[in-house]
């Protein structure tokens, strides 16, 4: 398994668009299938599965891939339930339902994706995913709401961190978004 | 690119060459397509339990080769379609597969039944409104009822503030709240002060509006029903502060990992603001209203929900106005009203594929009338049980069995001078259905039902089938027809000095048209509803038993325009509702067919909604046209032979979105009839002739020509204000 989820891995850093990354979101679900009992080739199936949903344009593959990702999601959560970092990667599958369309589901999902890293940051206070995907979706959030890159800012930096002093138990464990926080915490120190 | 396809290819056809000399390798290759040829890039493809698989290419080919000897299961999977699966048996050799895969049920824009049912929901994909609509549409200042009245299929009728389809009377409109009647959803008032509904929009989830050819789960409305669905599980914990113009809201929410409390208080006055205003009425009491709601969720291990709701509301109000007889006396009107009302569900799953639905529901009104020639006291109360069971038997076809019974309860007591009375009817009113939803291939769908009823008051039985289908033309668009019986217990009012009455009836017929495309919705019906066995008094035989039959009858036909565009304009929502009505019926002490006064031919409802970034604003307009009523005048000869002049109305409101000591915060402004129309519902004519020999009369119409509104809703979280 580890080849083929290593394998999977190296891709995943070379997809560029949606379709690629919804391939190796596909890889991973086949490593799912057949490793029915680990919970990381979910996971990441899940994970990436979202991460083609953000980067798809059209609503509707969008909304599929969102989809697809929480089905992938609850097949890691019901093999490792509890653990800090599906609720964290729970959040960032809230928030790709969310971005399909933010009129609408601002509000239900907006408070799905904070309850999720809050469960997240509560389960492992040490886990920056949490803050992360909070800060994430407060950044994103329009400033009359109380959002904005600014008012992301104290979860951003919380994030950082936790990121520099973070080390994954396993090669394969999950240790993403420290580039991503890194850029969105670039635009909250610009902002007046 | 000519080269490296070539390349390729040379590649590709070497390693096929390859691989009969591996003796146990098994290649697997083929196609996929959908139904219409389109080829699928990017499926996966692999065989179950094993890592060996491969993607569609661009032109829907795929291959990949398996050391997997025993039998195993092909999958082949692409979003929005059914996943393909198949037994091979890989022995060493080729094994080719043309795969057409199904579009999964979710993903079509499938086909529903349409016809009379408009639908607000979050959840459900191709619905014509969101339960936001309700609360942002300008002039309904968050009542149910008042935005619901921008559709197709109901009128105007200013004065009342309630429902009135297709022709049909208010209470030929009956409210269910998670399936079950609610005998008064409207608050009490005085005449000419339109109700507004008792339930606030935010505790629902989904709204169906059905304006006529509604399923076979519900009854005893004879043109429409409205069907609410309580919210699920809030997503978090809440305290809501609303600081209003007319009085004060307080709630708060707690959320547990599977339950929820919520608690509201509300008190309402709006004395000062019509003391500041100078209402067209002079109010002996400004209606002050005051209550509380306590709600409970909790979801259980086989997801199963357990809903529970308990309201108390208290409203009291007063008006003085010259007698129409005596113009130098003063009449009034007074109203006190206490309502309780409980509402307690359990939906979940029973065994294997049968869901259940029960609950248990109670409401208790008190209304107190007083006017110049005494006293009415009402007191009413109706309880119901009601289960339904739900069997999903394949895809797209489910049962659904279901009974319910209705105690209710009404007393009324009069208090005058000359007369005192008391009347006390009790009815049982108990139901029983059963329908089936089922498809034909994905263009065709059917429901059918059967519902019966029995009243103890009325010692009848009422038989009523109910038949719809639909059946899509296209991607887009899609035909309904929709056929029912429907029946209803006459009113209190005409059951008073006989219960010698049968159920009145109603017959719809409904021809609907939709076409729904990237948020647009164009929506046509026609109707034909057929009234008949409405319960007459005829005057010329006094309070006699007598004078009382079931001999009303009529029809009312028509048709509604329906056109709803969200994606032309940017942050703009528009939609335009119109409809046609064509009517005429003898009831109530009408024994003669008239047209009934709260009918208008022509109903136009234009609602606008356009948010502007830069201002996190959203601003709202509503523009309402109806044509003439029918009023009766005295004055001269004849019967309903006035004609009001049209109505006309625009509203606008403005939501600023901001947020106040971090917390989520709304400043909402709304004003109803900003161009100062005048509007007249009718007359109200004295009894008595004046020295000229002719009635006095005064103008029914709104409260106050304008009514200008503000109001802030701050909304506070603890995810808003934690900081790490």
């Amino acid at each position: 398994m580890y080849e083929a989820m290593g394998k999977t891995l190296a891709q995943m850093g070379q997809a560029q668009d949606a379709n690629a990354m919804h391939q190796v979101a596909s890889q991973f679900e086949r490593i799912a299938q057949a490793e029915n009992e680990q919970w990381l080739p979910a996971y990441y199936s899940s994970y990436v599965y979202a991460i083609s949903s953000f980067m798809t344009t059209d609503d509707k593959p969008k909304d599929e891939r969102a989809d697809k990702a929480q089905e992938m999601l609850e097949i890691a959560k019901a093999l490792n339930p509890d653990n800090s970092e599906i609720y964290a990667l729970q959040g960032f599958v809230y928030l790709s339902k969310l971005v399909v369309a933010p009129m609408m589901r601002g509000m239900t999902y907006g408070g799905r994706v904070e309850a999720a890293a809050m469960k997240a940051v509560e389960l492992d206070p040490n886990n920056p995913r949490g803050y992360y995907v909070h800060g994430m979706y407060v950044s994103g959030m329009p400033k009359f709401m109380g959002g904005g890159p600014k008012a992301a800012c104290p979860l951003l930096t919380t994030a950082l961190e936790k990121f520099e002093t973070f080390e994954p138990s396993g090669q394969m464990e999950p240790n993403w978004g420290e580039d991503g926080a890194k850029e969105l915490a670039v635009d909250c120190a610009t902002e007046n | 690119m000519q080269s490296s396809g070539t390349m390729r290819s040379f590649i590709l056809s070497i390693l096929l060459l390859s691989i009969p000399f591996c003796n146990a390798q098994t290649l697997i290759r083929g196609n996929v397509a959908s139904p219409d040829g389109e080829l699928l890039v990017g499926a996966n493809i692999y065989l179950l339990g094993t890592y060996d698989g491969a993607f569609s290419d661009s032109i829907g080919n795929f291959f990949f080769s398996s050391f997997h000897t025993d039998t195993a299961s092909l999958i082949i999977s692409y979003l929005g379609y059914e996943t393909y699966k198949k037994n091979i048996n890989p022995q060493g050799d080729t094994l080719i597969f043309k795969v057409v895969l199904e579009p999964s049920q979710s993903s079509l824009s499938q086909v529903t039944i349409t016809a009379g049912a408009f639908e607000a929901s979050d959840e459900k994909k191709g619905v014509i409104l969101r339960p936001l609509d309700i609360v942002t549409t300008a002039g309904a200042l968050a009542d149910i009822a008042t935005a619901l009245n921008t559709l197709p299929g109901t009128q105007n009728v200013g004065e009342e503030g309630q429902l009135f389809v297709r022709g049909g009377a208010a209470y030929e409109t009956k409210t269910f709240i998670d399936g079950m009647e609610v005998l008064a959803p409207y608050g009490s008032t005085v005449p000419d002060v339109p109700a507004r509904g008792r339930f606030s929009p935010f505790l629902f989830k989904g709204t169906l509006f059905s304006t006529g050819g509604y399923s076979a789960a519900y009854g005893q409305a004879l043109s429409s029903a409205l069907i609410l669905e309580t919210q699920d599980l809030p997503e978090e914990s809440v305290t809501g502060i609303s600081l209003l113009s007319v009085g004060t809201e307080l709630s708060h929410t707690q959320r547990w990992d599977r339950s929820s409390i919520a608690a509201s208080v509300n008190y309402g006055d709006l004395g000062p603001y019509f003391q500041l205003s100078s209402p067209n009425l002079d109010w002996s009491r400004t209606p002050q209203s005051w209550g509380g709601a306590l709600s409970f969720r909790h979801q259980d291990n086989n997801a199963g929900v357990w809903k529970s709701f308990l309201t108390y509301n208290h409203a009291r109000m007063g008006l003085e106005f010259p007698h129409l007889d005596y113009p130098d006396q003063t009449d009034f009107f007074t109203n006190i009203n206490d309502n309780y009302y409980l509402n307690s569900t359990y939906k979940g799953i029973l065994a294997q594929k049968w869901m259940l639905e029960a609950g248990i529901s109670g409401m208790y009104d008190d209304e107190k009338q007083g006017f110049l020639w005494g006293d009415i006291d009402t007191r009413q109360y109706a309880g119901e049980l009601r289960g339904v069971l739900k069997r999903d038997l394949n895809s797209g076809t489910q049962l659904r069995l279901g009974a319910n019974s209705i105690h209710s309860y009404f007393n009324e007591e009069f208090n005058s001078p000359d007369f005192i009375g008391r009347t006390e009817l009790n009815d049982w009113l108990s139901a029983a259905f059963a329908e089936l939803d089922w498809k034909l291939g994905n263009r065709w769908a059917f429901r059918t039902g059967l519902r019966t009823e029995h009243s103890s008051l009325l010692e009848r039985i009422n038989i009523a089938p109910r038949a719809s289908m639909a059946y899509k033309l296209s991607e887009y668009g899609q035909f309904s027809l929709a056929y029912g019986h429907y029946y209803q217990r006459p009113q209190y009012e005409w059951l008073r000095v006989t219960q010698e009455l049968n159920f009145e009836r109603a017959d719809h017929y409904i021809f609907n048209y939709q076409w729904n495309k990237d948020n647009r919705i164009l929506r046509l019906e026609a109707y034909y509803k057929d009234y008949n066995r409405l319960a007459t008094f005829d005057s010329n035989l006094g309070f006699q038993p007598e004078a009382y039959a079931n001999s009303g009858a009529g029809y009312a036909k028509g048709f509604d325009i329906f056109w709803r565009d969200r994606k032309s304009i940017t942050y703009g929502d528009y939609w335009i509702s119109y409809s046609y009505l064509d009517t005429r019926r003898s009831f109530g002490e009408f024994t003669e067919a008239i047209v009934p006064t709260f009918a208008s031919k022509h109903n136009l409802s234009v609602v606008a909604k356009y948010f502007v970034p830069g201002i996190s604003s959203q601003i709202g307009m509503t523009y309402q046209f109806a044509s003439a009523r029918n009023f009766e005048n005295p004055n001269q000869p004849g019967i309903l032979q006035g004609r009001t002049i049209p109505f006309h109305n625009l509203s606008a409101n403005i939501s600023y979105l901001t947020s106040l000591w971090g917390q989520y915060t709304i400043v909402y402004a709304s004003a109803t009839n900003l161009p100062g129309f005048k509007q007249v519902f009718g007359y109200r004519y004295g009894n008595v002739p004046d020295d000229q020999g002719s009635f006095r009369r005064e103008v029914i119409g709104p409260p106050a020509q304008r009514f200008f509104f503000l109001g802030i809703l701050i909304s506070i979280t603890k995810a808003n204000s934690v900081q790490p």
